[in-house]
């Protein structure tokens, strides 16, 4: 069943498209993930989605109320959690949740109650009782996701939801989404982080300028791009620039080579320029300590539908660079590519 | 997290419900409350600026107004309360322009409830603070030497006008904290608004006294209606203060009607 089904929304301000003619659905219990570089309409999509402002055309249905005619079932059935940390300073989390809990119609201990189950499920136990402003960014963000989550919603909102957060906690809201998606919540969450939506969605909807370039699974917007990347790393840091120039001659493209890691990066259409590279190098006796195929990634899927990058990847967010490499073009216009 | 709690589409009512405006306007305007009880110096740092302008006023027109300090005062802290009316309620507009600003405002406009209760949340939270803020003055002018001739009735009615006009005051501030564009600007338009309310009036000296041009404006400021019912109330005769008082009512209603519609549009327009 459809939870979230969104036709032809178009939204626009005075200069920009926001949105045209934007449709999707998301099927109950899974992670929707909405991609895009930034102001291809992401924020725009949610708000509308979470009744915060009206499209100018289109419909959407969320857990099958119409979010135009019927905004008081779908806030009902929705949780929100926006770009911005939307909590209250001069509160204590603990107010935070609670006031939240009031509003939805608990009883002044059962919002006690379930701001201190939320407290301590998002690990806040010992600021709880602080003012929020004494916060982390992070320590903010992890309350704000809690705050949207007081009422138990059938479907949850993440306007990247991790962004600002250490790796722990948002290794901490991946598992989160896992519970809730486990529970039959279905999540609709927006990122630039490809790797987080490589992670977390089991449907992709690309956005580009305020419409959607592709959608499907992470592994067919993989496939479809063409898929294949060979990658290698030289034993001796000297002979890298001879085994680039190898690579080269043998896929017919120049690789892409990162100057730190050293490692070396190209899209190959099949396993025989892998074959051509080893050969070669066995011949001139470079020695290489990595050299395979991988799948190209969601950077990788993300260039080549959008013609850019996503944001510059946060380097805490990259727990082993050679797993995160260089978005390596896949198609043509490599030379347009912006240095990371 | 259990399923079984989920509520199904079915049971969802379609609007907020009866009663549901009140409720969900007082619990958030218990929030205002919750920060008074967790920071009481707020009242403090609040009533600092009208103290520190009546001591200004004592020293500098004291001499020209009434010959001794004592005697203006029983006729300048009437007007500071008065005038206090107009200054208090910036907060309100701040209060809503970082609400906004900040995206709490989008997380309450995306939960189930009455929609206008953000709103009026800020006015009646904050009349707490305006209470304090009007007895703490009161107050204070008492320690110096202020003196009431009239009965506590009056006096307690005094109070009441004063935040009646702070609470018709507020609704100018609400509008403008939901058009400024960030909480910065809201403090300077609600001054350039409220100054001439604030200034052109008779809060320091007596309205015959002042040119011509601001006389004419001095009689039709809801401050200077404000000024002498509460001089007629506090230092008396109280019964003077009919028909000031009937004014003063008049001119909140005034602002009532222009600025309730106007704040409501610029909620609905903005957000
Ligand atoms: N209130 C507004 N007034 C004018 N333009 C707006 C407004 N809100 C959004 N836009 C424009 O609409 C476009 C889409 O914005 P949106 O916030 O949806 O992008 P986004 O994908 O969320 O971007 P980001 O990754 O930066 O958060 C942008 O060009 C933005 O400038
Ligand atoms: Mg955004």
């Amino acid at each position: 069943m459809e939870t979230i089904r969104v036709e032809d929304l178009s939204k626009s301000y005075a200069k920009t498209q926001a949105l045209s003619e934007v449709g999707f659905t998301a099927r109950a219990g899974t992670v929707l993930g909405l991609l895009g570089p930034n102001g291809s309409g992401k924020t725009t999509t949610v708000r509308v989605l979470s009744t915060l402002i009206r499209a100018d055309s289109g419909r959407a249905w969320i857990d099958g109320h119409d979010v135009m005619a019927q905004p008081h079932r779908v806030r009902a059935a929705i949780g929100l959690t926006g770009q911005y940390a939307a909590v209250d300073d001069e509160l204590s989390g603990q107010h935070n949740l609670e006031l939240i809990g009031r509003l939805l119609g608990l009883s002044r201990a059962a919002a006690r109650g379930r701001a201190t189950e939320l407290i301590e499920r998002f690990r806040l136990e010992d600021a709880a009782a602080r003012l929020t402003k004494t916060y982390s960014g992070g320590m903010r963000r992890r309350l704000d996701v809690a705050a949207s989550l007081v009422g138990r919603p059938r479907v949850l909102f993440l306007d990247e939801p991790t962004t600002g957060l250490d790796p722990r906690s948002r290794t901490e809201v991946w598992t989160l989404v896992r519970e809730l998606v486990a529970d039959g919540v279905t999540v609709l969450l927006t990122t630039q982080y490809l790797e987080e939506a490589d992670h977390l969605a089991n449907d992709l909807v690309v956005l580009d300028q305020g419409r959607v370039v592709a959608t499907g699974t992470p592994t067919e917007l993989k496939a479809r791009v063409g898929g294949l990347a060979l990658q290698m790393r030289v034993a001796d840091p000297a002979q890298g620039a001879q085994a680039a120039a190898y690579v080269a001659e043998a896929t017919g493209v120049a690789p892409g080579v990162d100057a730190d890691t050293g490692l070396i990066d190209a899209a190959v259409a099949d396993v025989t320029a892998l074959r051509r590279v080893a050969a070669r190098l066995e011949a001139e006796g470079i020695r290489f300590v990595e050299l395979g195929l991988r799948q190209a990634t969601l950077d990788e899927v993300f260039f080549a539908l959008t013609g850019r990058t996503a944001r510059p990847a946060d380097p805490a967010q990259d727990p082993d660079p050679a797993q995160a490499p260089d978005p390596a073009p896949v198609t043509a216009g490599a030379a347009e590519r912006k240095p990371r | 997290m259990s399923s079984a709690q989920h509520s199904t589409p079915a049971q969802l009512p379609a609007d907020p419900g009866r009663g549901a405006l009140v409720s969900h306007t007082l619990i958030l305007a218990g929030r205002h409350l919750t920060k008074l009880r967790a920071a009481p110096q707020i009242v403090v740092f609040s009533v600092l600026q009208p103290l520190i302008m009546m001591l200004l006023f004592m020293v500098l027109f004291a001499g020209a107004v009434s010959g001794s300090q004592s005697a203006y005062l029983q006729f300048l802290l009437p007007g500071m309360l008065a005038q206090n009316a107009a200054f208090m309620v910036t907060t309100v507009g701040q209060a809503i322009n970082s609400d906004i600003d900040k995206g709490i405002f989008d997380r309450f406009r995306s939960l189930p409830i009455a929609r206008p209760a953000p709103l009026i949340a800020h006015i009646l939270g904050d009349l707490p603070r305006q209470a304090a803020t009007t007895l703490a003055l009161l107050a204070f002018g008492f320690c110096i030497g202020f003196r009431v001739h009239t009965d506590p009735l009056s006096v307690v009615l005094a109070v009441a006008l004063v935040l009646l006009v702070s609470f018709a005051f507020s609704w100018i501030a609400l509008t403008i904290g939901l058009i400024a564009d960030k909480p910065e600007s809201v403090n300077m338009l609600v001054m350039i608004l409220l100054f001439p309310m604030a200034f052109g009036s008779n809060t320091m000296v007596a309205t015959d006294t002042l040119p011509g041009w601001l006389q004419a404006w001095a009689k039709v400021n809801p401050v200077t209606h404000l000024t002498d019912a509460v001089r007629a109330l506090l230092t008396g005769p109280a019964s003077d203060s009919g028909s000031a008082l009937g004014s003063t009512l008049l001119a909140c209603a005034v602002i009532l009607v222009l600025f309730v519609p106007l704040a409501v549009r610029a909620f609905t327009r903005r957000l």
